[in-house]
């Protein structure tokens, strides 16, 4: 096995790869003095992944909205019964989440790691659907879909999606709707599992206080078996206009204060790895120094009382998407939106500061260090920026090779004003569109 | 000066002034140094509104950086320490918690400046030197940090899960002071004045407990050195608060149902134990949770989600300081009796010693796990510390995994008995149109 080493220093870190005769790749990040081990066994296959055409199939097919996540549920039911009890009885704890391009199943132990190894690697290996326990699991994602409509953030995020895109599929809610899965049936779960669940889409990521090749050697000796024929899946997305589909959502729902989320749609997508970095990069530098706590246009929403502290931002940006979403409570949402809108405006004009942009850099690579104190944070952040062909420690390299000039440029083309779009949750029952 | 340091658990403390106490740990797999700074005061109705609304100001600037863009500013130039205030509750005491994580020095860039030291001395001064004016808290932060606490109050209502369980609480603790939100009363906020919430804080920092609390790449005893000419001097004793609180007389059962415009039911069931963290008893109250509803392989998971299929979430959970077992669920109105059914029946279950081997052993397990992968997290360690603080009770690591792997069967069987339900509380759709399913 060809394990090679890279080590990280500017975060005191290594991460031990390798990869596997059957595609899939192994990643060993020793972390002394811990006492969790902490592992995940990711599919590069998300929510978007609903129109497919998988190697040596002659079509293409569509396939429920929801079903990566109900796949995920499933794949914990076997016949000797459920995955959650056997990691139990080893005395670790399981778990797993679905993204809109990933889903991840995890364990975190202190005890007994090469048995949970082992069991993780052999549950996500060996799907076990039967009818009887699909239609069960359609009673208990039916309730946490209700739980989410029941969620006022869960709801912003969602509507603010569907205002953004037009067709591409990530404004569909990760978990679909109560219809949706309704047609989900245990061939077709054999299908996407069959499709994307094959080694050389997957990667496998272990943190704690291990040995790498003893991790590597473990997992080739389970044997996962190659996920038949090698080749391109190819994923089909429907066109996607640059426009945003509707400028404003709103929804009326039980809250007391209302709450918005405005988003920017990135036009500028199609291409992964290092351009995806340095993207990400500046848009957190960008959004950091625009809205941070620091900032002047925060200073001014905040005491105005049009936002509170837990106003927030974030950008996300896969290959064929990416978009930022800014908001939070607020008393008056349209106020706020006509106040970020100039604001946002009057930036592109100006231009970031040099000493904000320093100021926020450094801010910047005190969370990224800080974050690697958490095994799950080093774990989830890394596995999900592979499948972007991004190797997440080249973070720091990146924020310390921007420029000012780079962020200004990004930044005026980034917050157009014709790529915002809102999204509004409202009290009571009366839909008060502006 | 130098402190003698004396073993509290794995921590080592020392007294830095009368009633401030101090609680370090040396961790040197961190990459970073936390600290919590912790005031504490009983809990009370006269006093929680003016306690929480200190605890957001204290974080909007202070001596040297008097404005919230300056004072944010200067934590992001060293190298964004966290730095935050806020206000939380335990039991029957309020605590206004100031909280910090600072990148440790030696993954800065060469020559950079002594940043712990500038981080500890910011610190310092936002909890001891806020920015005031008149004599009392900034007329104008203050007004809108008002607003804001306002609007959160009225917001909880935001969050059904969390919601459900603070009215669940509430119902429970009519005549406690648990029963308040820690974030204070709406009807206090009109009449609070900014002399007198800066008057209130004055004297908490002069005359209440104090306790810090870190952990991270520093040596405890150099911390303690550091921290010792920054705590604030106090002018009058600083009793020690009681967080456990006198158990109220027992009372019947009660149910209390509310309506909003959900889609799904939130259902939180309240039990008193009179066990709290710190009795003999507490382990085996772990235990009981665990078998109940603390983990996947708990009763609740098992029954109400994997076998009924009812619902997406049911766990139960501890309240270490007030001794309760709270219960929750979400399930559709329909499912409600069955729900109810079957959770009742899992309680029944244990009481008469239904505890399978699977339960039993993985309950153990599962708890050790816990205890373990606590010691990975900085923030975990401070929040374990500080609940032993509050009780009174110090343990290592070793004692209590020790404590957790002696609970026996019997143990969680007389836990059971000793479990008493309080209060059923349901939070439901509209019962008018839509729902007659």
């Amino acid at each position: 096995m060809n394990l090679q080493r890279c080590d990280y220093p500017a975060v005191g870190e290594a991460v031990y790869a390798a990869e596997l005769d059957n595609g899939l790749r192994v990643y060993v990040m020793p972390k002394r003095g811990y006492n969790k081990k902490y592992a995940t066994f990711a599919t590069h296959y998300g929510s978007v992944d609903s129109h497919f055409q998988a190697p040596g199939d002659p079509e293409p097919v569509n396939v429920p909205d929801g079903i990566a996540h109900f796949l995920e549920h499933k794949l914990f039911e076997k016949k000797e019964g459920n995955v959650f009890d056997q990691f139990a009885a080893l005395g670790a704890m399981s778990n797993a989440f679905t993204t809109y391009t990933s889903t991840s199943y995890l364990c975190s132990t202190t005890e007994n790691f090469p048995q949970c190894l082992d069991l993780l690697v052999d549950f996500v290996l060996r799907p076990y659907f039967t009818d009887e326990s699909v239609a069960k699991e359609k009673g208990i994602i039916a309730q946490e879909i209700r739980m989410y409509e029941d969620s006022p953030r869960w709801r912003l995020r969602d509507n603010l999606l569907m205002a953004l895109y037009h067709d591409y599929p990530v404004r569909v809610n990760i978990a679909g709707t109560v219809e949706s899965i309704a047609n989900i049936t245990k061939e077709l779960l054999y299908k996407c599992y069959r499709t994307f669940y094959r080694p050389e889409n997957m990667n496998l990521f272990v943190t704690g206080e291990v040995d790498p090749a003893w991790v590597i050697d473990r997992i080739a000796a389970r044997g996962p078996a190659s996920g038949g024929p090698r080749g391109e899946i190819k994923r089909l997305f429907p066109p996607e206009p640059a426009t945003v589909n509707r400028p404003l959502v709103d929804e009326a729902m039980a809250v007391a204060v209302p709450l918005i989320l405005v988003g920017f749609k990135d036009q500028d997508v199609g291409y992964d790895g290092p351009g995806l970095l340095d993207k990400a990069v500046y848009m957190d530098v960008l959004l950091e120094a625009l809205l941070g706590r620091g900032s002047p246009i925060y200073d001014s929403l905040y005491r105005d009382g049009l936002i509170d502290e837990r106003f927030a931002f974030d950008y996300d940006g896969e290959r064929d998407y990416g978009y930022a979403a800014i908001g939070g409570e607020s008393r008056d949402p349209e106020l706020l939106l006509d106040r970020l809108a100039t604001a946002f405006d009057e930036v592109r004009r100006t231009g970031l500061e040099p000493d904000t942009f320093e100021r926020v850099r450094r801010k910047l690579t005190g969370g990224f260090i800080a974050g690697f104190n958490s095994p799950d944070y080093a774990a989830h952040n890394f596995t999900l920026y592979r499948f972007r062909d991004v190797d997440i420690f080249d973070y720091l390299t990146a924020l310390g090779q921007a420029t000012l000039e780079g962020a200004n440029q990004r930044l005026r083309a980034f917050f157009d004003p014709s790529a915002m779009a809102a999204s509004v949750v409202r009290p009571g029952g009366i839909s008060g569109r502006a | 000066m130098s402190f003698e340091l004396a073993p509290a658990g794995d921590f080592l403390m020392a007294e830095l002034a009368d009633g401030v106490r101090f609680f370090g740990r040396r961790s040197e797999k961190f990459k970073t140094v936390n600290l919590g700074g912790f005031i504490h005061r009983p809990l009370t109705r006269e006093t929680v509104t003016a306690t929480a609304l200190a605890a957001q100001l204290l974080k909007r600037g202070c001596r040297g950086y008097p404005s919230t863009p300056a004072l944010t500013r200067r934590t992001e130039e060293l190298f964004g320490a966290g730095l935050d205030s806020y206000v939380m509750k335990f039991g029957e005491s309020q605590s206004v918690g100031l909280s910090l994580g600072v990148v440790d020095q030696t993954y800065l860039p060469e020559g950079a400046p002594d940043v712990l030291g500038d981080v500890l001395d910011l610190f310092f001064r936002v909890m001891t030197d806020p920015v005031t004016e008149d004599g009392g808290f900034r007329r104008d932060y203050f007004d809108q940090e008002r607003d804001n606490l306002r609007r959160r109050i009225e917001g909880v209502i935001n969050d059904k899960q969390r919601y459900a369980r603070y009215r669940c609480l509430q119902e429970m603790c009519p005549d406690e002071g648990y029963g308040l939100l820690e974030l204070g009363r709406l009807e206090d906020l009109p009449d609070l004045q900014p002399s007198g919430v800066y008057d209130a804080y004055r004297r908490m920092l002069s005359d209440r407990p104090i306790d810090l609390v870190a952990v991270g790449v520093t040596d405890p005893a150099e911390l303690a050195d550091r921290l010792a000419g920054l705590v604030p001097r106090g002018t009058a004793p600083r009793p020690a608060i009681r967080a456990t609180g006198a158990a109220p007389p027992p009372r019947q059962p009660r149910e209390v149902v509310e309506e909003q415009d959900v889609k799904q039911g939130k259902l939180v069931m309240g039990y008193r134990t009179g066990i709290i963290q710190g009795d003999p008893a507490y382990p085996a109250l772990l235990g009981y949770n665990g078998v109940l509803g603390g983990f996947v392989h708990s009763k609740l998971f098992q029954n109400v989600r994997e076998r009924a299929g009812l619902a997406y979430y049911a766990h139960s959970l501890v309240n270490g300081a007030k001794g309760f077992v709270v219960i929750e669920s979400g399930v559709e109105p329909a499912n409600y009796e069955r729900a109810r059914e079957i959770i009742d029946h899992q309680l029944a279950a244990i009481r008469q010693g239904d505890i399978s081997d699977y339960e039993f052993e993985s309950t153990r397990k599962a708890l050790h796990n816990v205890i373990r992968q606590g010691e990975d997290d900085p923030s975990e360690m401070i929040a374990v510390k500080l609940a032993e603080v509050r009780t009174g009770r110090f343990k290592t690591v070793e004692e209590r995994l020790r404590e957790v792997a002696a609970v026996t069967r019997e143990d969680i069987i007389e836990v059971a008995r000793r479990v008493t339900p309080d209060t059923i509380y349901f939070l439901r759709g509209r019962r008018k149109g839509g729902d007659g399913r």
